[in-house]
């Protein structure tokens, strides 16, 4: 079965690196936004299985913003596994992304072993 | 969109990778340069494998030894003159080659000797800008305290002397050495209580309500100094209360309403002085009520201790974080208006590319291998 995998930053290095590693994944298709907006609507057009979602990004929409709106929406708050990465994990970063309901947090720089490793487990928990 | 496969990850990751990055073979002969460390002016693919020191860093790495320091600096010839690069190894080699991380290091600025060739004199250890204030301070009010006690009515201009001492002191502790604007992540609708509940004793005595209007959960977030930030909004909310009328006979409290409207790229917070409500208008907004003084935050907040940076200030702080200051004059009332704009400002990411592509370096052919137990038997 197909899973969807919507890779979220701004930043276009970063986005190539995740689909990189993600792309021996078998059935994987990968979406990619670079900003807020644009990933919370491709969230609610994709449904995707799992979203690999960066916390500071310009615009409207931070990380946070998306996961909580990802998590609170009813067609996709169960469906949908988030993992967020952030390049700052001080205590209140945590507790910011467990308020915002993410499944899990990685934090950059981030091995591409422990990647695979997460998003396996995540898509694991939902099968 | 699903992606295709690529020819050669190593190398199409490392080329992606926006820092200076080299391979070298253990005999010390580049293997591979990516695109980043092409276009630098002092060509380390041509001037690093010369120098001796990278010779035997990439020689001892190349075969397994531990270095005993990763990073190096070395001088090389370059488009502008001699540059200095900092070179900063993999501590293990990846399918037997050696990941350099390569950035060009400011020049330091030349050091005066003294007369006569002799040596520059030892440095010494400065004040900082906030602690000359603070000396200043510390000097001036004894003084000034000493001369406003010893008289029976201080002279009008030693009080003002001594009031703009403190506002100095208070703006360099604003401004000071902090002027760069961090990235802290700021939820408008909490530091605006917050504020208010600073402002809770004044409140009181004048009998001041707070209105939030258009306060939502999914508010934007604003990133930048919490402490400017704060400094502004005190001053916003404090320029609206001390602007409350007095209350009159017939109607008891005035109030300060606070809206917030996001416009996309900004968050708009308006802070408009309502004057005086009478008892059955203030009811009207008994939801929307915030009062400052029973507000847990508010104990044992000294509001005095927070001194008035006034509004110019105000307004530079809000152009330090991209935004500005907007006074209109709406029915006699002033409405103020912060236009602070909204999202993560631009991230400078070049110390944490450089972890991130020695990360991905170090366990590439681990990734590689496990990316081949993936696949599909054909």
């Amino acid at each position: 079965m197909t899973v969807r995998i919507l890779i979220v930053d701004d930043q276009p290095d970063i986005r190539k690196l995740i689909s990189l590693t993600l792309q021996h994944l078998d059935d994987a298709e990968l979406h990619e936004a670079d900003n807020g907006g644009d990933a919370w609507r491709l969230a609610q057009d994709l449904k995707p299985d799992l979203m690999l979602l960066d916390v500071m990004m310009p615009g409207e929409l931070d990380g946070y913003q998306v996961c909580s709106k990802v998590k609170k929406d009813p067609l996709l708050g169960s469906h949908t596994k988030v993992i967020l990465l952030t390049a700052r994990a001080q205590k209140e970063d945590l507790e910011a992304g467990q308020r915002a309901g993410a499944d899990a947090y990685l934090t950059k720089a981030f091995s591409p072993l422990k990647l695979l490793d997460k998003v396996d487990e995540m898509l694991e928990a939902r099968s | 969109m699903s992606t295709a496969a690529q020819p050669n990850p190593l190398l199409t990751l490392l080329d992606l990778v926006p820092s200076p990055l080299l391979l070298f073979s253990p005999d010390g002969r580049v293997a591979f340069t990516n695109r980043t460390a092409k276009a630098m002016g002092a060509r380390p693919a041509l001037s690093l494998p010369g120098d001796p020191v990278v010779r035997a860093l990439v020689r001892d790495i190349g075969q397994g030894q531990m270095a005993v320091d990763r990073v190096i600096e070395v001088e090389v010839n370059s488009d502008d003159g001699v540059a200095r690069l900092r070179c900063e190894c993999a501590p293990k080699p990846i399918a037997g080659l050696v990941a350099m991380a390569v950035s060009l290091v400011e020049k330091p600025l030349a050091v005066a000797s003294g007369p006569a060739g002799e040596p520059p004199a030892p440095k010494t250890e400065r004040l900082t800008l906030q602690q000359i204030m603070e000396l200043l301070r510390e000097e001036l009010m004894g003084a000034m305290d000493g001369v406003i006690a010893a008289l029976p009515q201080a002279p009008e201009p030693v009080l003002t002397l001594r009031e703009r001492v403190e506002r100095l002191t208070d703006m360099v502790n604003v401004f000071g050495e902090d002027v760069l604007i961090g990235d802290e992540r700021m939820l408008m609708p909490e530091m605006v209580r917050g504020t208010c509940a600073e402002l809770a004793n004044l409140a009181r005595d004048r009998a001041v309500d707070f209105i939030f209007e258009g306060e939502k959960e999914d508010l934007p977030p604003v990133y930048g100094s919490r402490k400017l930030i704060r400094r502004a909004l005190y001053e916003c909310l404090r320029n609206a209360v001390d602007h409350t009328r007095p209350a009159t006979a017939t109607a008891t409290r005035s109030a300060v309403r606070i809206s917030f409207l996001p416009t996309g790229s900004h968050l708009m917070l308006s802070i408009r002085n309502m004057g005086v409500l009478s008892a059955p208008v203030l009811n009207r907004y008994a939801g929307a009520i915030f009062r400052a003084d029973q507000h847990a935050e508010a104990k044992g907040t000294p509001t005095s201790s927070t001194l008035r940076i006034g509004l110019p200030l105000t307004q530079r702080i809000m152009q330090l974080h991209g935004g500005r200051l907007k006074i209109e004059d709406v029915d006699d009332e002033i409405d103020v208006t912060l236009e602070l704009p909204t999202g993560a400002p631009l991230k400078n990411t070049q110390h944490l590319d450089m972890l991130q592509a020695q990360i991905y370096a170090e366990d590439l052919s681990k990734l590689l291998a496990r990316s081949r137990g993936r696949k599909k038997p054909s």
